[in-house]
């Protein structure tokens, strides 16, 4: 082990009680040694006295108040009786079967007429999109908030505003909006090929979260490039680097 | 009766909720600075430690009796903060709101005073991990191994973390005061 390191355990207190004594027999013997560790002595003794702060007595009374909170609320949780539970149950059991048997009935034409909702949304958005205003855009691509599972044409239509729009505001409308389908493969493959290219900090660091969210593995070489990059801003590398625990648990 | 951090939270997993009124006492100080080192903003470190507790007594059923309780504790400080950090996207932590070096009034300090301002600057300049680092090793006196289970890796990584740490914060410091 280097003699830095060496120096480091010991001020930590993580050496043994033999290493220790190890330790402090090289320190008489090396001055080179103890000349380094006198550096680094004065550096932690400057760490150790580090004053603490007091919190406000704001924090205490907001503490306790949500503490009193739960309390009442898990009385209140107990003093469900198996009597009660009893008739929830039986209701519930009723609501069951009936929803059951009604959906049996209604089902294929619920389908056809989601089916048909869905191109008019498709097409309205697609139409909006052309618009010359911002505005106007990001409206269109919030259209896409009302599919609960991922259509091919919305997915397509923000993944092309995400890549190609000139306003970042309407780039990172587009990333918020793919956000709901970021399980989707072709989705995430998007979101890393973007973020090599994109400039803007807002979209950047909205990319960059999203894929750490979802522990996206292929963007570990694109954040690690942007830890390393000379010209990105400090904040953003550190949002890289952030996401980088989070996918790599490092 | 003194209880461990570890047999109050089991208390309150049972339904003893007053207990963690207990822990709140030992861990908010520690904590609110935890965050202050990284925020230098009051009011947040006080929502943020707010926060930690609100989610301890949400999750009170997660705890497990194996877990060691600062390093549980800590594992949530440190989710809660990612995620703040997260939301707000540009309100970053407040190294900004530390003194450069110039700023520093050398004539109405004392020496220890400009050393200490000294180390804020050099702590400033650390990332957020390295920063938690040496406040749970320092001011915690975690062991590594402890250390390792709040950022879920390996004590060896952690080992390295802290070499590397304490290298660039000792670079830093000496910089500053030959800067001067």
């Amino acid at each position: 082990m280097n003699k830095e390191n060496k120096i480091i355990d010991y001020l930590e207190g993580q050496m043994s009680f033999e290493e220790s004594i190890k330790f402090e027999q090289e320190l008489k013997k090396d001055p080179v040694l103890k000349e380094e560790f006198a550096t680094y002595q004065l550096m932690y003794n400057e760490v150790d006295q580090i004053k603490l702060e007091k919190p406000s007595i704001t924090l205490k009374s907001n503490f306790d108040h949500l503490l009193e909170t739960e309390i009442k609320n898990s009385r209140k949780t107990k003093t469900l009786t198996f009597r009660n539970i009893r008739n929830v149950a039986a209701v519930a059991a009723i609501l069951v079967i009936g929803i059951l048997v009604g959906q049996n009935w209604t089902q294929r034409s619920f389908i056809s007429k989601i089916d048909s909702h869905n191109a008019e949304l498709v097409s309205e958005m697609k139409r909006n999109m052309n618009s010359e205003s911002v505005s106007g855009r990001i409206e269109a691509l919030q259209v896409s908030h009302q599919f609960k599972s991922p259509e091919n044409e919305v997915l397509k239509t923000l993944i092309k505003s995400m890549k190609n729009d000139e306003s970042p505001n309407v780039r990172l409308a587009a990333v918020e909006a793919l956000d709901n389908f970021a399980k989707e493969e072709i989705v995430r493959t998007a979101f890393v090929k973007q973020l090599s290219q994109e400039k803007d900090p807002f979209v950047l660091i909205a990319l960059i979260n999203t894929l750490s969210e979802q522990k996206v593995e292929k963007a570990i070489d694109p954040l690690q490039h942007i830890t390393n990059a000379n010209d990105v801003a400090k904040f953003i590398k550190d949002e890289a680097h952030m996401g980088l625990i989070k996918i790599e648990k490092i | 009766m003194n209880y461990t951090d570890e047999e109050l939270m089991q208390k309150a997993k049972a339904g003893e909720l007053k207990c963690i009124s207990i822990l709140f006492d030992r861990y908010n100080v520690r904590l609110y600075n935890f965050f202050f080192q990284q925020t230098r903003d009051k009011g947040q470190s006080e929502d943020l430690t707010q926060n930690v507790f609100e989610r301890i007594i949400k999750y009170r059923e997660n705890y497990t009796e194996k877990k060691n309780f600062a390093a549980w504790i800590y594992a949530i400080a440190r989710n809660v903060h990612m995620d703040i950090y997260r939301k707000k996207r540009f309100d970053l932590p407040g190294n900004d709101k530390v003194l450069s070096i110039a700023d520093i009034p050398d004539e109405t300090l004392t020496t220890e005073e400009i050393h200490s301002e000294r180390l804020k600057i050099a702590m400033a300049q650390l990332n957020q991990d390295e920063q938690q680092l040496i406040w749970m090793t320092r001011f915690e006196k975690m062991k590594y191994a402890e250390v390792a289970t709040v950022f879920n890796c390996s004590e060896g990584a952690i080992k390295a973390k802290i070499h590397r740490t304490m290298k660039n914060l000792k670079e830093v410091f000496f910089k500053i005061n030959i800067d001067e």
